[in-house]
């Protein structure tokens, strides 16, 4: 390919292309990073730290190994710009999670993912924000900055990796990592029109990512169009002695099958999943994304989750009960933030716990703590286990049918900043479509498929068997090269846009 | 007890020809009011979980926390929260409880809890002495330390 004008308008293989070629230098290509950064944060905030100095050591680094012999043989992400959700533990750089009770905080050691993208030649552009550990759909719980979307930045970009998504979305990074809990990757792909992929839960480490909801949580990319997914999921991916719940399944070379089609690819649609005041764009856009797939040569059948109505009530025991226990550990003895000035031990943790969380890790704690306390365990979180059997199942019975099941991601575009923000339900709803799939445990991607009526971005959910990656990619691909989707990117006319 | 109407809030809500049998319909009002704790055990033939802690709240599967359930609430979680968010939360949180409230009309005799999805047993490494993280690097963290220790407030009285 020849090379563009602007090199942050590069897909992640078009840009591996033209390192292997020697056409761009990784320090070219970082400082384009750094420099649209620059020109964009002061209106989009993707980002809590920029690490500019890594950037261009670890773009000289790229460069060296690109020069040092035949450049096809380096790894696949050398020189590529990444962006990290702020709660990767990265060795040296502040890791926050997006909360006060964190700030200032500097990992001694990389997470395993970070450890495994420095290996591939990666080079880290900065921390992104997020929602305060994980909980959120909008970004907006930060305790640092509220992330605008580049479509519109009177809007949310989603979250809870909001700022991972806008980073893509904005060309301030090709490829970003994040983490899906109930849709925390998913969403913010769907409301900023990048690609967004949660893997099967156990086929990538979290050791050294900030936990949330341990039986759900899963890191994922994001990236302009889904072969930079591919290649980074190929990278980070696979068992882990650090972390007990990775698999022991081969990782496929997800590249060498994606261009493979979707001929007789079966599709299901669940009926459960077109939600009552579904905003009708997006139901019109995602209905239309299906019948290409159909054009494309894909046999499209009716499926039935049922119980996947009850997805969100599960969803919001088992991850409030989980979290409170995973937060436990703040208490501002061994890091964070402490309340050095209380005299009493317990007076200082819970003094250190009201300055540091904020509203939302707050309202977690307290559901979780409610739903697991003396004469509540068994009407909440073991039911809420039990229906997580049931709903599991489904899945399990309509992939007899089928190798796909097709949704929509979001029943709503990027909502306006502020307009969930006090009606926690409200805002819990957001993730109706997406957390189901949390909860079995299965992959999950969302990709464009189109604009409504304003402009906005709407994605179309793709839902995998366990640790059938390749078949979401290959699906995802085939429907992105017929429609073209993903090539349009925000206008972001800075002018005029609050900051 | 406060029972708001979640599907006139809320434009969100199932097809009724998908609605799971043995649910209540979207637009079904909520029927806890009388429900309690053992009556609710007895149907569904699973005993109660007894904890040696008493808990100051009425064992009624209600959907409304008062002011005074945050309160212990929040002792329990070690968590400060500021007289603001007490009443807040106390609201929030009974809208949030009432939304799942749906879950407790589900039948689920016989099935088994799932508590994570991969069918793992304990994962186990062989048990050989290995480097850890530097004791130094660990504290560079700590909001105070004397001797190579963390230092915190006294736990018991002198």
């Amino acid at each position: 390919m020849s090379i563009p004008h602007d090199l942050t308008s590069l897909t992640a293989p078009e840009a591996r292309d033209l390192l292997v070629r020697r056409d761009i230098s990784a320090t070219e290509l970082a400082r384009a990073v750094l420099d649209r950064i620059a020109q964009v944060e002061p209106v989009i905030h993707s980002f809590i730290t920029v690490s500019e100095n890594e950037a261009l050591a670890q773009a000289k680094a790229a460069d060296a190994a690109l020069g040092a012999g035949d450049p096809a043989s380096t790894p696949e992400l050398t020189g590529i710009p990444v962006a990290l959700k702020d709660l990767f533990c990265t060795n040296g750089v502040q890791t926050t999670a997006g909360s006060r009770i964190l700030e200032g905080f500097i990992p001694p050691y990389d997470a395993t993912v970070v450890a495994r993208l420095r290996q591939a030649g990666a080079v880290f552009v900065g921390k992104a924000n997020m929602d305060e550990f994980a909980m959120g759909s909008s970004t907006e719980n930060s305790g640092y900055h509220v992330t605008r979307n580049p479509w519109d930045p009177t809007r949310v970009p989603g979250g809870s990796s909001g700022g991972s998504a806008t980073a893509v979305s904005a060309g301030e990074a090709l490829l970003s990592l994040g983490t899906d809990t109930g849709g925390s990757i998913r969403q913010p792909a769907a409301l900023t029109s990048v690609a967004g992929l949660k893997p099967t839960y156990g086929r990538v480490s979290r050791y050294g990512v900030v936990a949330f909801a341990s039986s759900l949580d899963q890191v994922g990319p994001f990236s302009i169009g889904v072969e930079g997914s591919a290649m980074i999921l190929r990278a980070i991916a696979g068992v882990d002695p650090l972390d007990g719940t990775t698999a022991n399944i081969e990782v496929p070379d997800y590249r060498a099958t994606i261009r493979d089609g979707v001929r007789g690819l079966r599709v299901g649609v669940p009926a459960e999943y077109f939600v009552a005041g579904m905003e009708p764009d997006v139901e019109r856009l995602v209905r239309t994304a299906i019948d290409e797939l159909a054009r494309l040569g894909a046999i499209i059948k009716p499926v039935s989750l049922p119980y996947s109505t009850h997805g969100l009530a599960t969803y919001y025991i088992i991850a409030p009960a989980e979290a409170s226990s995973n937060l436990a550990r703040y208490n501002g003895t061994r890091f964070g933030l402490a309340a050095l000035d209380e005299a009493d031990m317990n007076r200082a943790m819970d003094s250190a716990r009201e300055r540091g969380f904020g509203a939302e890790p707050k309202r977690r704690i307290m559901l979780g703590t409610y739903a697991l306390s003396s004469g509540y365990y068994d009407a909440y979180y073991r039911k809420a286990q039990q229906v997580r059997t049931l709903i599991k199942a489904d899945f399990d019975n309509a992939f007899h049918d089928v190798d796909v099941i097709a949704s929509p991601v979001s029943p709503t575009v990027a909502f306006p900043i502020g307009a969930r923000v006090d009606d926690p339900l409200a805002m819990y709803l957001s993730d109706v479509c997406t957390i189901p799939v949390n909860v079995a445990g299965l992959p999950g991607i969302s990709i464009p498929c189109g604009f409504d009526g304003q402009g906005l971005p709407v994605g179309l959910q793709l839902i995998g068997r366990a640790f059938d990656e390749a078949t979401l990619f290959r699906a995802a691909w085939a429907y992105e090269n017929a429609t073209g989707w993903h090539q349009k990117r925000p206008p972001l006319t800075l002018a005029g846009a609050a900051s | 007890m406060r029972c708001t109407h979640i599907a006139g809030r809320y434009p969100w809500r199932y097809p009724n020809d998908h609605q799971p049998s043995g649910t209540r319909g979207p637009d079904a009002p909520l029927h806890f009011e009388s429900g309690t704790w053992g009556a609710y055990a007895k149907n569904e033939g699973t005993p109660g979980r007894q904890r040696v802690i008493p808990s100051p709240i009425p064992l009624v599967l209600r959907m409304n926390l008062t002011p005074k359930d945050v309160d212990h609430v929040a002792a329990l979680a070690r968590l400060g929260i500021t007289p603001e968010e007490r009443a807040r939360f106390a609201d929030q949180l009974s809208g949030v409880l009432e939304h799942f409230a749906a879950l407790q009309a589900l039948d689920t005799s016989g099935v088994s809890p799932t508590a994570q999805v991969q069918d793992l047993r304990n994962v186990m490494r062989d048990d050989v002495a290995r480097p850890s993280t530097p004791r130094d690097a660990i504290l560079l963290n700590a909001p105070r330390q004397e001797d190579g220790f963390f230092r915190v407030q006294a736990v018991l009285d002198a």
